[in-house]
């Protein structure tokens, strides 16, 4: 275990964390529109975290650069994925669900 | 072998997946299931160190497949009557499953457990080859004939969608309204994937890569472009499209008969000249099989043929 392990350590860690985190948000929120807030904002944190750690531990500046470009990536499908089922489940009539009373 | 969590988790999952993509009742749930089962299968070949199965199983097996599934989903009418499945069609289910995958699975453990296969006799031979990685080398030389009808096959399915697709005057993936976000993301992708195209066309001679998963690349980038229209391609005339489709064969067979009038084999390449010809084969299939996953998914469509219908109001 070296030095930079425990730098990387603390973002692998963190990464899954916020994996888990959208994936509970998925599972667990009211509707359409918060779980996909959950799976693409939680998740492609999750992802930048666990690639900063993997282009630590990878030692290598060519690695981590195609890390960083994948997550690039990664980041733009999402965004756009989530906007396209956002848009078009609001123009199908689905409501964003109303807090209990 | 070491088996890991991750392994066991996919065991678990895959079967799981599948059986769920088959039982789900909503035609969308189970097209999704079988997207996320395409995914995991990935993983597993990634696992079992085939890195060359594991790209085509993601954009092949995940992608198209997909693609194709959802096309079909939105030209079926919608579930009108809900199918009961009476408990005879489950024991039916259940039996064809049963009969599929015993002799399969009974194949597997008949294996012996420490063969190395081919490997050894593949790696003594790749210096007479036209690529050095050996999964490149085994499709395009020493079994390229089985590669050479695979596209042929390609091209019939090509032919038979065709056919079926014309009476509908269907076909186009074009999007009612794409978006400016979808656009302006695509305009972004589509250079990028023609360069990961040609990396993988390239790397295919030395490393996990070749015409098929390049091939792949360039299909997916026609059919985002198809989807959004975010670039205005000047329509080819039928005889470029149509030869272009028909390039990697042609030129495939063209090289082996050539082969066959200099050394009465077919497809046995002069050695001096293998890699180039490899590589010649390999890129013009990389075009023709890119047009071909387009041209199944809908993106391209004869021209001469009937006009696809307006795109319909936005849903």
């Amino acid at each position: 275990v070296t030095g930079l392990d425990w730098i990387a350590l603390p973002l692998l860690v963190a990464g899954a964390f916020f994996f888990l985190s959208g994936t509970v948000g998925l599972l667990r929120f009211p509707d359409l529109y918060t779980r996909l807030h959950a799976l693409t904002k939680a998740d492609n944190l999750g992802l930048g975290l666990v690639v900063a750690g993997l282009a630590i531990r990878s030692g290598s500046a060519a690695v981590a650069a195609k890390l960083v470009l994948a997550w690039l990536v990664a980041l733009l499908a999402s965004a756009t994925s989530c906007h396209l089922i956002a848009r078009a489940a609001r123009r199908a009539g689905v409501a964003p669900a109303r807090r209990p009373r | 072998v070491t088996v890991g969590g991750l392994d066991v988790l996919l065991a678990v999952a895959l079967p799981a997946i599948g059986l769920a993509a088959v039982v789900r009742r909503d035609r969308l749930q189970g097209v999704m299931l079988v997207f996320s089962l395409g995914i995991l299968l990935a993983v597993s070949w990634a696992r079992l160190g085939a890195p060359d199965i594991a790209m085509v199983e993601a954009a092949l097996g995940a992608g198209i497949t997909g693609v194709l599934f959802l096309g079909a989903l939105a030209r079926i009418p919608a579930e009108g009557v809900r199918h009961r499945r009476t408990p005879l069609a489950w024991a039916g289910l259940a039996a064809v499953s049963v009969a599929a995958v015993t002799p399969a699975a009974l194949a597997i453990l008949a294996l012996p457990s420490d063969a190395e296969g081919l490997l050894h006799e593949v790696m003594r031979a790749i210096p007479e080859a036209g690529a050095s990685h050996p999964v490149t080398a085994v499709l395009l030389d020493f079994r390229s004939y089985d590669t050479l009808l695979e596209i042929g096959v390609l091209l019939l399915a090509v032919l038979g969608a065709w056919a079926a697709r014309g009476a509908e005057a269907g076909g186009t993936l074009r999007a009612a309204s794409p978006g400016p976000l979808l656009s302006a993301a695509v305009r972004l992708l589509v250079p990028l994937m023609v360069v990961v195209s040609g990396v993988l066309l390239w790397l295919g001679a030395v490393a996990p890569g070749g015409a098929f998963q390049a091939g792949t690349v360039l299909g997916a980038t026609l059919v985002l472009v198809s989807i959004t229209g975010a670039l205005r391609v000047p329509p080819l005339p039928a005889w470029a499209a149509r030869g272009a489709l028909a390039l990697g064969f042609a030129v495939f067979l063209g090289v082996g008969a050539g082969a066959m009038a200099i050394d009465g084999e077919i497809l046995d390449y002069p050695q001096e000249y293998a890699g180039a010809l490899v590589l010649a084969i390999e890129a013009t299939l990389t075009v023709s099989i890119g047009l071909i996953l387009a041209a199944l998914a809908g993106g391209i469509v004869p021209s001469g043929g009937p006009r696809p219908a307006p795109p319909e109001e936005a849903r």
